[in-house]
């Protein structure tokens, strides 16, 4: 049933993460993200509850990243380059996906310090 | 409920078996929720994969316990909550979240839900949490 469980798992982050990158592919700025953001904050959330009960935890962290991007941006908030690096994330998500122990600490920590600076 | 007691090496066990109904648009989590569930003896009778499903499972089934994703298609949690706490004020309903917003989880503890469990949730916090409110 565990197996089950992952099999299942993996499936609807690797959905989730797709439903990401179709949006983004709609995104020809940051405008177009702020338009999104609901959108995208929908599958973000998923991945973060979804991705540490599969020893995702490191995809779990980055989703939670930038989860919480969206919802300062939902509050109005802004900065600047938001979509490059949602587009990076994106990538970086679906290599960790398919490599087991893709290291995503470099943009955990990239992603952490944009989201401190997302500003009103 | 079914409630099943017995001894077992002089020490005196009461196992509160429940019909459990799950609301969660997540296959993976219905899956693994109905087995730490099972493992713990009670029966899942349904499983919802929406607001508006859930509320008609409920309904219908008229669980002992329902287990409520807070972000769902259709219905979202709280929405589910008000409706099945006017139709039914005994109903016990746990909540299961990834929500960091604590202002929304407490929004639906008032409107009747009686605990909540985040995600990613550990089977033994989620036995532990459904043994307390099946206690109540």
């Amino acid at each position: 049933m565990y197996e089950d469980f992952i099999k299942a798992a993996t499936i609807e982050i690797n959905e989730e993460i797709a439903g990401i990158q179709s949006l983004l592919n709609c995104c020809k700025n940051n405008l177009d993200l702020y338009a999104n953001a609901e959108k995208i904050q929908k599958h973000t959330h998923k991945i973060k509850g979804l991705a540490p009960m599969v020893k995702k935890d490191d995809l779990g962290l980055l989703s939670s990243l930038l989860d919480s991007i969206l919802k300062k941006i939902m509050k109005n908030k802004k900065s600047t380059d938001l979509l490059e690096i949602f587009s990076i994330s994106i990538d970086e998500m679906k290599k960790s996906m398919i490599f087991n122990n893709y290291d995503l600490d470099k943009i955990n920590k990239r992603v952490l310090q944009i989201s401190s600076n997302v500003y009103l | 409920m079914f409630i099943y007691e017995y001894f077992y090496y002089d020490i005196f066990v009461t196992i509160r078996m429940a019909n459990i109904l799950i609301g969660d648009d997540s296959s993976a989590i219905r899956i693994i929720l109905k087995e730490i569930l099972m493992m713990d003896g009670h029966n899942v009778v349904g499983e919802g994969k929406d607001g508006d499903e859930t509320i008609v499972l409920y309904c219908e089934l008229r669980p002992d316990l329902l287990l409520l994703d807070l972000t769902m298609p259709k219905k979202d949690g709280l929405a589910v909550i008000r409706e099945i706490i006017s139709k039914h004020p005994e109903a016990k309903i746990i909540l299961i979240t990834a929500s960091d917003d604590q202002e929304y989880i407490q929004h639906c503890l008032d409107s009747g839900a009686l605990s909540s469990i985040s995600k990613p949730f550990s089977f033994k916090n989620v036995l532990k949490v459904v043994s307390k409110i099946l206690a109540k």
